[in-house]
């Protein structure tokens, strides 16, 4: 078993937005079980990420959270490709018509593979939304500088 | 400047929103938890499969995955005896996850 750190970085416009993203549902969460609930399921995606390869979350997997005392359980395909490598998109659906996803892309680093996240958007069935080519995109841009200068992106400095 | 990395692993905010949360997030049960599904999709294994291989309720597979601190030692050991894991594997993978965990949160430079 491999720990792989999953780290969110600022992005094209130093805004971290998978980060404040997350600091918003955290409080939400206070004042709405459905929120809660959202950000459980999200961190058990993050958390069984860590010790699991890519390859093995991109067919049907069961991630179970615990919610007041209950369990919740879902099934689906938690990763898939996005058809330009090395990006990747980590899937939640909130509810029939928003579907959260999260942009990232595996790198190692020091002879550590991490999975860094960029983009987190929703797709919606109505209005049909879709904004996954364009995150996809930019998460690319993303990729190639932290390829360029990893300290920076990584470490927080030059 | 730049703004640092962050470590999503880092669940403080949340739990300091919900201290229930911190025995479910935290506690053994989670991290027995990770260590089930980790080996369970190692070996290709559907909760129900291991549920069948550990002679035990789906539902206990699911609560031991969702990190359920109210499980026995034995349901436990039924459950890494069907992953092939001995007492002692689970105890080195348990270390092998927490020395992981720290080297890596002070290579990155970010905390966990």
């Amino acid at each position: 078993m491999k720990y792989r750190p999953i780290i969110a970085i600022a992005d094209e416009n130093n805004e971290d937005i998978v980060n404040d993203y997350l600091i918003q549902l955290n409080e939400e969460s206070l004042s709405s079980l459905d929120a809660k609930t959202h950000r459980l399921f999200i961190q058990k995606a993050f958390d069984l990420l860590n010790v699991t390869p890519l390859n093995k979350l991109q067919d049907y997997t069961e991630l179970t959270i615990l919610i007041n005392g209950e369990e919740r359980t879902k099934r689906y395909e938690i990763i898939k490709p996005l058809g330009v490598m090395p990006i990747y998109e980590l899937r939640y659906a909130m509810n029939e018509n928003e579907h959260l996803r999260f942009t990232f892309f595996p790198f190692s680093y020091k002879e550590i593979e991490s999975y860094i996240f960029v983009k987190v958007f929703k797709k919606t069935l109505i209005p049909p939304v879709n904004e996954t080519n364009k995150m996809r995109d930019l998460t690319y841009q993303m990729f190639l500088k932290v390829l360029k200068n990893p300290k920076l992106y990584l470490e927080g400095e030059e | 400047m730049r703004k640092p990395p962050k470590n999503l692993l880092n669940t403080s905010d949340l739990v300091a929103k919900h201290p229930e949360l911190n025995e479910n997030l935290h506690g053994l049960g989670s991290l027995y938890g990770k260590i089930i599904f980790a080996c369970r999709m190692e070996q290709g294994l559907t909760q129900k499969e291991l549920a069948g291989k550990a002679l035990i309720g789906l539902k206990t597979i699911t609560r031991a995955e969702g990190g359920f601190e109210n499980l026995g030692t034995t349901t436990y050991n039924a459950i890494f005896r069907a992953l092939g894991l001995s007492t002692a594997g689970v105890a080195e993978l348990m270390y092998q996850m927490t020395r992981e965990q720290m080297d890596s949160a002070s290579e990155h430079g970010v905390l966990v």
